[in-house]
């Protein structure tokens, strides 16, 4: 049987907190970049870091700040993913 | 920034545009280049109505560090492409493109009167994409195989932004006139952009 799919919210708190060392760990809605937790880079590899663990091709018209602002948003963007997934 | 001259040419900066990894996402990556190809570039560039090259250096030490290209594709709509490089690998990720970029797109917009920037890169350079969205460009087309990488055929995106969408992502730059000293062109800089402003 396969691993039940990671929860999405924990597993992104885990990855920021443990690749970025912010000076307290994230909540849902810290601004990652406003903040300067994530720059340029970190945000890359949140990319790939969500491409690899929900098993998400992240299309280009979602490479946008938005889905990136917050734990949140990138929640709601890899459950609007998933659900685009399924009814695919 | 300011404008470059030949006097800018060393190889500090020839020795960016040979580097495969910096030219790794752009048109540059399989050419070799010469300390005259640059020359001949700049006076192309500063002998031109339609471009301004402006080089990007550091307030603390004036390193020159990279380039931002604005380039008028179309002075009647004032439409403008925007391009870039950063050369020194220690200032990658930290947002030195974004800075630059949002300067000059609202020098562009205010100063020169342009309507429109472009902007586009191919779809694997996914920090290239990040970094348009967050001036607040537009997918506006996505060209299906336009490019080859990595000997695979792959997609090019491009990009637009109007005043507006700017301004909602830069809301701090919209009644801020930043380019002076933040740019300062020289005497003999091009004027460009016939009509545009």
């Amino acid at each position: 049987m396969n691993d039940p799919m990671p929860q999405p919210v924990s597993a992104l708190v885990d990855f920021i907190d443990t690749t970025y060392a912010p000076a307290t760990s994230v909540t849902n809605d810290t601004e990652l970049v406003r903040s300067e937790i994530v720059d340029s880079y970190g945000i890359l590899e949140l990319i790939t870091f969500i491409e690899t663990r929900f098993d998400l091709k992240i299309p280009d018209e979602d490479v946008r700040p938005n889905n990136f602002r917050t734990v949140d948003a990138m929640c709601a963007m890899i459950s609007r993913l998933r659900s685009e997934d399924d009814a695919a | 920034m300011r404008a470059l001259s030949r006097a800018d040419v060393g190889p500090h900066y020839l020795g960016w545009l040979n580097d495969p990894e910096i030219n790794e996402f752009t048109s540059r990556r399989d050419r070799t280049f010469v300390t005259e190809d640059l020359f001949a570039y700049l006076d192309n560039a500063n002998s031109s109505d339609d471009r301004l090259l402006l080089g990007i250096f550091t307030n603390d030490d004036n390193m020159h560090v990279g380039n931002v290209l604005l380039h008028i594709l179309g002075a009647d709509a004032g439409v403008a492409d925007i391009s870039n490089l950063i050369g020194e690998r220690e200032y990658w990720g930290r947002g030195i493109i974004a800075d630059a970029d949002s300067q000059a797109i609202h020098f562009g917009f205010q100063a020169l009167g342009l309507a429109k920037f472009v902007m586009g890169n191919i779809a694997p350079h996914r920090a290239s994409t990040f970094k348009s969205t967050s001036l607040g460009a537009k997918l506006e087309a996505k060209l299906r195989g336009q490019a080859m990488f990595r000997n695979k055929r792959v997609d090019v995106l491009r990009f637009g932004v109007f005043p507006d969408e700017f301004y909602e992502a830069y809301p701090d730059l919209r009644d801020r006139i930043t380019w002076t000293p933040a740019v300062t062109l020289s005497s003999d800089s091009p004027a460009i952009g016939k009509g545009a402003g």
